[in-house]
């Protein structure tokens, strides 16, 4: 049985799409059939992070309203077989995702695939709320700062209170706090906050932290998911992050500054 | 209490609902401020906490024309010390209708001829007490029916379930409970607890917490993290802050009562 996870933040700008990039890129290098589905319709951005933006021919809204075969809209990643993306649509709204339809598509790849990442848009309206509606699991993304953490709090009522799972009172959502944009430096001069403060806030298991990093925006402009650059710290913590996802248990890293030795010291870090 | 439950946040600032609510219609028989007071003490003293807060429609159909007009103003005085709120006038004389007017409250017409029929009738008292009225007689002839009457309203409290939620209590939610309200996770800032008794929050309570809400002093709110954006008894409110100092007790474990119209907090 095929596990539905949605990528969601009530906030935008958060880091949904990267990360749900990131996951599903992860998960299917692993070797795990996964298709990851941009919910984000009228600011399609999943294939820019992917760089599949010139093979888009048919999309979600075309699969939903019988205008193409699911077949059809799937592009296959060039760099893993297992993963697929389902692109949203750029000409049309929100209100273009019908349940019965989100459904169908959603029953349709759970015969093909073992996960299936909804990146959610940002928001706790129409488009939100089909992303997390059909949930078995959500990766709720939240930056270290006070707005973020409070919307993230409110996607989690939602979640309580809207999902499939609430409103036929089966098992809850199981919930995952992933903390991106994390800046120890910042944290110690006090103008982040730190990670116990967010798990104390949000009160849901902590599943990884993903350092502040140039590498994350360069690779969204290559087109290639931060997880494939191995070198990078967001790389590596996006890959911790999907081991422990598979139940792995992998200690948090990048937690702490980074101690600069005396000649980085003497000319800057790099990188 | 008809109140909206919603996550979602709406876009009108109110919605208008309609609702019947049972209301307790003082029928003057006598004009005479001291008969009317005097029966109001000797009902009070039987039951000191069972007409606080309670509206009241004041009827004067049941007046005979020779009687006195009455002091609308000092009626509604009176009513008020022993708990009573007046909220309408019914009558059906142009000077009732002028009188509402004038106190600023609303006017309503008598019921129809039928229930004057039924006034008549020997078992009067019996009737008006199914329908939550009390008779307000002059005093040479009240006594025994009077008190019987004041005796038959004092119904017994309804006792409301203690309800207790498990899970965290997050941004926007609202809970409402009609009697105590037990939370045994955090309930965030941004969340609404709204409680007709007591609001016990075994976790940090970050959001609001409003208890006693439909008049309930005595109710209370119990926490073990005071971090609380708005604690409120019976509409008595105050907004703790961890900015000026002025809350010592943020962050720790506290009770709050209602004592003398002001809110105290004090350490667990």
């Amino acid at each position: 049985m095929a596990r539905i996870i949605v990528v969601t933040s009530g906030k935008g700008g958060v880091g949904k799409t990267t990360t749900s990039a990131s996951i599903a890129t992860g998960l299917a290098l692993k070797g795990h059939r996964t298709v990851v589905i941009d919910f984000d319709v009228g600011l399609r951005n999943l294939d820019l992070l992917m760089g599949c933006e010139r093979r888009v021919v048919y999309d979600f809204v075309n699969v939903i309203n019988g205008e193409a075969e699911l077949h059809q809209a799937l592009i296959r990643d060039k760099r893993t077989e297992n993963l697929s993306i389902l692109p949203a649509s750029q000409t049309r709204d929100k209100e273009a995702l019908t349940h019965k339809g989100v459904e169908k598509v959603l029953n349709q790849l759970a015969k093909d695939f073992e996960y299936i990442i909804c990146d959610s848009p940002a928001g706790i309206e129409h488009g939100a709320l089909m992303a997390l509606y059909f949930a078995d699991e959500a990766i709720i993304t939240t930056n270290p700062e006070v707005s973020s953490v409070r919307d993230s709090d409110r996607i989690l009522g939602i979640l309580q209170s809207k999902s499939r799972r609430a409103v036929e009172n089966l098992e809850p959502v199981k919930e995952h706090l992933l903390v991106t944009r994390y800046n120890p430096e910042r944290v110690t001069r006090g103008e982040m906050l730190n990670i116990q403060d967010v798990e104390e806030i949000l009160a849901i298991p902590l599943i990884g932290v993903i350092p502040e990093s140039t590498s994350v925006l360069k690779a969204s402009n290559q087109g290639v998911p931060v997880v494939c650059n191995a070198d990078s710290d967001a790389g590596q913590a996006y890959n911790d992050v999907v081991a422990r996802f598979l139940g792995e248990d992998i200690p948090h890293r990048f937690l702490e500054p980074v101690r600069k030795g005396f000649l980085q010291r003497m000319f800057g870090g790099i990188g | 209490m008809t109140l909206q439950l919603q996550t979602g946040t709406a876009a009108a600032a109110f919605k208008m609902t309609g609702g019947i609510y049972t209301l307790t219609t003082l029928e003057l028989h006598s004009t005479n401020p001291a008969d009317i007071t005097n029966q109001l003490e000797n009902m009070t003293r039987k039951a000191p906490n069972f007409f606080q807060q309670t509206p009241v429609i004041i009827a004067f159909d049941q007046l005979s024309p020779e009687q006195p007009p009455i002091d609308l103003y000092q009626l509604r005085h009176s009513l008020q010390q022993f708990g009573l709120i007046l909220i309408a006038v019914r009558g059906d004389q142009e000077s009732h209708k002028q009188d509402a007017m004038m106190a600023g409250i609303p006017w309503l017409p008598s019921p129809r001829q039928r229930n004057r029929e039924e006034e008549n009738s020997a078992d009067h008292v019996a009737s008006h007490v199914e329908t939550n009225v009390v008779i307000m007689q002059k005093s040479h002839t009240a006594s025994p029916p009077a008190a019987e009457s004041a005796n038959q309203t004092q119904t017994p409290p309804v006792i409301h379930k203690t309800t207790l939620i498990e899970h965290p209590i997050r941004s926007g939610q609202q809970v409402y409970a009609e009697g105590d309200l037990v939370i045994t996770s955090p309930v965030s800032s941004g969340a609404e607890l709204l409680a007709a008794g007591n609001i016990h929050v075994y976790g940090p309570l970050r959001g609001r917490a409003l208890a006693g809400v439909n008049g309930n002093t005595d109710a209370r709110i119990f926490c073990l993290q005071f971090e609380a954006e708005l604690i409120s008894i019976n509409g008595q409110y105050k907004m703790p802050s961890a900015a000026n100092n002025s809350d010592p007790l943020w962050g720790s474990s506290v009770i709050v009562s209602l004592e003398a119209q002001s809110l105290h907090i004090k350490k667990l």
